[in-house]
């Protein structure tokens, strides 16, 4: 049957209903044949990661081998990165943080990295490559770390008056509305815990907790929002919608170099700091160019790179060596994680995190 | 062609006797459609109910069947009777109440402009409804970003204010609490609204205003005993479309929610994604789809069945 038939039996009226559907019905099984292949994806190592951790500067060595920068899909939440990942979504690396890393051993996903194939792991700050839960039971490597930092706070000195800095200021009533915290239950939690002086403020007893959630509910009307991202806080304490949020060392760098006065406290009660790395995981599909990729964010020209423009510090002690005593005091950094993790909290897996996503829905719920 | 043609005007093809069954060509035609509709809603629909009697252990689901998820969630429940809601119980309501005012905002809204359309447009229809339908072409996601940026800190309605001189410092009320997310999604379905309203009145037959007029009816009581009556189909139909999809709604609250304006979408997400608890997710799917069916039977009931017998929806 024709085109012009067609058409013309359509116009006469003379298409009968049985033809009408036998037409209909080859039009879908064609449609239906119509080739659905996905365009295939440029073949390089998948690097899942943080909002703005895929910049070719994180792993310079890697396009200089392979002539390609590696695909970076991002996360905001590393529970999101991690039921993704679970649920499927193939990926080579992921950038998860030493407090998580126990939700990522348990969940069966990595796969032990070869530290033979990594030209720089032994120059890598021993202490960091051998913290809780970053190797498995017969000392095989899961984590290789990258960068390490600080959570506290980042303020506008121009807005805020600050007596002395203090996990407190979270609670200020003066500032309500133009406070901002971290959409994060582990974090939030900590931060109660921190403020209430518990003993263990990422293990901490149901009592504890409770009192924990009193305080995060007392600070909900103060807030603004809870953020997911922190081109969200850079661009809210820029403008002044906040005055205070919890954050990182890279917003600071972000903001003042563009001008913002904006400082990130030093707190009282101890700033907390953390470290994060990246795991292989088990079905990685580029498992040859994900070494490459990890050898070149260890890397100390990855890391020059990375406490210049982030303000983060690096795992590889080589690092320290390139980079200017000037810079690393302008960054804050020390030239030896240690002494940075000695001085603040240091972040920790928890035990049970169940129970904090519960008790932080509930804070969110709440009217 | 020639196949085709021969049968379209052979007298056998007028033979009862060798004609297929009613019902039989009515399932070749639904067929693709009832494909789709197993395979991607009923399927994951009953995989939500079985896994919602399931357990989560660790990083395992336990597949031995009980009812905790469903304990848990009516110990929650009762406590409205006690100490006030628990946790799930507060979101389904507060989702129910702000589905329940954007959809009378989008259906105060939807009327005039379906109203306008039909009785007012006489010429360019058809230009007229594309026009309506030109923002809902972009992603959802951009509509509810534009009202973020409509409604922000910096946004055009304070930045607008400012330089009238209206207002010394931004408004903070208008984003990141309950009322911003019942805006955006009043917005973001008008669509939805209009178009099945606007059919409705379209269909109106024109003989019977003039008879309500020639009868001495008033404009306005013109209105209520014979056009609103007659367009009820297709408001109770754009209020049922726009109310169910927005109770579940999940991205609009967390672009513009701030921190009280979550729902109860978010804390289903939360199960599945943070919490890494899918039967109690999956639980309060179900849940939530129950407390909608509820709503929606509790509005058709005071509506009125009668109304809705031989309207066509």
């Amino acid at each position: 049957m024709k085109k012009q038939e067609i058409l013309s039996a359509m116009k006469a009226g003379r298409l009968t209903r049985r033809d009408m559907m036998k037409l209909m019905s080859a039009t879908g099984v064609t449609m239906a044949l119509i080739p659905m292949g996905r365009a295939r994806a440029a073949d390089e190592a998948i690097n899942f990661t943080w909002e703005g951790y895929n910049e070719p500067g994180f792993h310079p060595a890697y396009a200089e081998k392979h002539g390609a920068e590696p695909e970076g899909p991002y996360f905001a939440d590393v529970g999101e990165a991690l039921a993704k990942v679970r649920s499927g979504f193939k990926v080579d690396v992921v950038h998860p943080c030493n407090l998580d890393l126990k939700n990522w051993r348990d969940a069966d996903v990595m796969q032990p990295i070869d530290t033979g194939r990594l030209s720089h792991f032994g120059d890598l700050f021993e202490s960091l490559t051998k913290l809780e839960f970053a190797q498995g039971d017969n000392g095989e490597q899961y984590f290789i770390p990258v960068d390490w930092g600080n959570t506290s706070i980042l303020y506008r000195p121009d807005l805020v008056e600050v007596q002395e800095e203090s996990w407190t200021m979270l609670w200020d009533e003066r500032y309500s509305g133009q406070i901002s915290m971290a959409a994060d239950a582990t974090e939030s939690a900590a931060i109660a815990g921190i403020v209430l002086g518990v003993a263990d403020p990422f293990n901490m007893t149901d009592e504890e907790l409770a009192k924990a959630k009193d305080l995060l509910v007392k600070q909900k009307s103060l807030l603004r929002f809870y953020w997911d991202s922190n081109s969200t806080v850079e661009q809210a304490l820029a403008s002044g919608e906040l005055v205070m949020s919890t954050g990182w060392n890279s917003s600071v760098v972000t903001l003042q170099g563009q001008g913002v006065p904006v400082k990130f406290a030093n707190p009282k009660e101890g700033i907390m700091s953390y470290c994060c790395g990246l795991v292989l995981m088990k079905d990685a599909p580029h498992i040859d160019k994900a070494y490459d990729l990890i050898d070149a964010m260890i890397a100390p020209e990855a890391g020059k790179w990375l406490i210049e423009s982030y303000g983060y510090g690096h795992s590889n002690k080589k690092t320290f060596e390139i980079v200017e005593d000037a810079m690393l005091n302008e960054r804050g950094l020390p030239k030896d994680p240690n002494l940075f993790f000695a001085k603040g909290i240091f972040q920790r897996p928890t035990a049970d995190a169940d129970r904090l996503h519960k008790m932080f829905e509930e804070v969110k719920a709440g009217a | 062609m020639t196949a085709l043609a021969s049968g379209a005007t052979s007298p056998t093809s007028q033979d009862p006797t060798r004609r297929r069954p009613e019902w039989l060509a009515g399932l070749w035609l639904i067929a693709p459609t009832l494909a789709i509709v197993i395979g991607m809603m009923l399927v994951p629909l009953c995989a939500i109910v079985i896994v919602s009697f399931w357990t989560q252990t660790g990083f395992d689901l336990d597949t031995s069947f009980t009812l905790a998820n469903y304990g848990l969630l009516v110990d929650d429940a009762l406590k409205c009777f006690s100490d006030g809601c628990g946790l799930y119980s507060t979101l389904i309501i507060k989702s129910l109440w702000i589905s329940f005012v954007a959809t009378s905002a989008v259906v105060l809204l939807a009327y005039p402009m379906a109203y306008f359309m039909a009785f007012r447009i006489q010429r360019g229809k058809l230009v007229w409804i594309i026009l309506l339908t030109v923002p809902f072409w972009t992603s959802y996601l951009l509509r509810v970003f534009a009202w973020k940026v409509i409604l922000g800190f910096n946004g055009v309605i304070n930045s607008g204010l400012k330089s009238l001189g209206l207002i010394e410092k931004p408004l903070e009320f208008l984003l990141y609490n309950p009322a911003s997310v019942t805006i955006t999604l009043a917005h973001a379905w008008a669509a939805y609204a209009v178009l099945p309203i606007y059919v409705s009145l379209e269909k109106i037959d024109r003989s019977y205003l003039e008879a309500a007029t020639d009868l001495g009816d008033s404009r306005w009581k013109r209105f209520w005993r014979v056009t609103f009556p007659l367009s009820l189909p297709g408001t109770i139909a754009a209020i049922l479309l726009v109310f169910i999809p927005t109770v579940g709604d999940y991205i609009t609250p967390t672009l513009v929610g701030g921190p009280s304006g979550i729902m109860i979408g978010n804390s289903i997400a939360t199960q599945f994604i943070k919490a890494n608890n899918a039967p109690l997710g999956a639980a309060l799917s179900c849940l939530m789809m129950l407390a909608i069916t509820l709503a929606v039977c509790l509005f058709l009931a005071v509506i009125g069945k009668k109304r809705l017998k031989g309207a066509d929806i």
